[in-house]
């Protein structure tokens, strides 16, 4: 369990702050996620980790937007500018050269940008699917929908990115 | 969009995504989550297997004890048989009836107990003039066989 947990924890942060857009609701969403997957489903086959903890993951981040959409509504005041970190803030910039930090730091911003703008299922089913690796089957286990619905999600996700990002990659 | 465009796309995201470490800060802060998750590893006192038998095991028996006696069966019961005595072969037989108490096998409470003993004491006199008759049966019989 240790061992899968450290495998995913990175990538498991990284899907959750591009969701929720705030540090600390990352953090407390994949420790939420992993006390869960522990104490619920530790006695599970080893195959079934995954799907499970990505699928609390999700619903995590499911109640994270709806808590902000209320908190919006009772107080539209509230400015969210500062809650925004960018993936470059929290990257270790010490393993790149300056001139590859700038690129990649371009890019990244970029694609930051093109993944928020995508509706919340979509980007899902996209970093489930395309970065974490799971297959359709699983990943439609994560997000607690349909295997043709996760089809038609990562099919519009695509298309939303190709244009997006035509001109970082053509 | 064919289908190489898409897989390069997909692992130009993907490359991405993977160059990019978190800051040391964050990479703790993770550590120490998963540390927190594992150390509550163990089943919570309600998952133990023993305490969920032993927890249904006390009730049922609470239960068996505390419910009321349904069973409209009675606790004891009396039989009566009408016996034909012949007293003297010249008059007409005298009937008497015999009484006997079956014992209740179970007594579930005390009131049930309380009341079996007091149909007992009631019945007493029936059964010590069954004893009574049961002589006289007898004598009556010896008589005959000495005639």
């Amino acid at each position: 369990m240790a061992k899968f947990l450290a495998s995913v924890e990175q990538r498991a942060f990284r899907m959750a702050l591009f969701a929720v857009h705030n540090r600390d609701d990352a953090l407390d969403i994949v420790q939420d996620a992993m006390l869960q997957l522990v104490q619920r489903y530790g006695a599970r086959s080893e195959q079934e980790w995954a799907p499970l903890f990505y699928r609390i993951v999700q619903n995590r981040i499911t109640d994270a937007h709806r808590s902000k959409r209320w908190a919006k509504l009772m107080m539209p005041w509230h400015d969210e500018a500062d809650e925004h970190p960018t993936h470059a803030e929290i990257a270790d910039t010490q393993q790149a050269t300056q001139a590859d930090q700038l690129q990649q730091a371009r890019a990244m911003q970029r694609l930051q940008q093109s993944l928020h703008k995508l509706p919340l299922r979509q980007q899902q089913a996209y970093l489930l699917r395309h970065w974490e690796g799971l297959d359709v089957k699983q990943t439609a286990q994560a997000m607690s929908c349909s295997q043709g619905s996760v089809k038609t999600h990562l099919f519009r996700a695509l298309s939303a990115l190709k244009t997006e990002l035509a001109e970082e990659w053509p | 969009m064919n289908q190489s465009q898409e897989q390069r796309l997909i692992g130009n995201i993907k490359h991405l995504l993977e160059s990019q470490t978190l800051d040391s800060g964050t990479r703790l802060a993770l550590q120490k989550a998963r540390t927190l998750a594992l150390a509550n590893s163990s089943l919570s006192w309600w998952q133990w297997p023993w305490l969920q038998f032993a927890v249904s095991a006390s009730l049922i028996a609470v239960l068996a004890i505390n419910l009321p006696n349904k069973s409209s069966a009675p606790t004891h019961a009396i039989k009566s048989e009408t016996v034909a005595v012949n007293y003297s072969p010249s008059k007409e037989p005298v009937k008497v009836i015999a009484t006997t108490v079956e014992q209740p096998t179970v007594i579930k409470s005390t009131a049930v107990q309380a009341s079996v003993d007091i149909d007992l004491l009631e019945n007493l006199e029936l059964y010590e003039d069954a004893e009574f008759y049961q002589w006289l049966s007898e004598q009556d019989t010896k008589g005959v066989s000495d005639a």
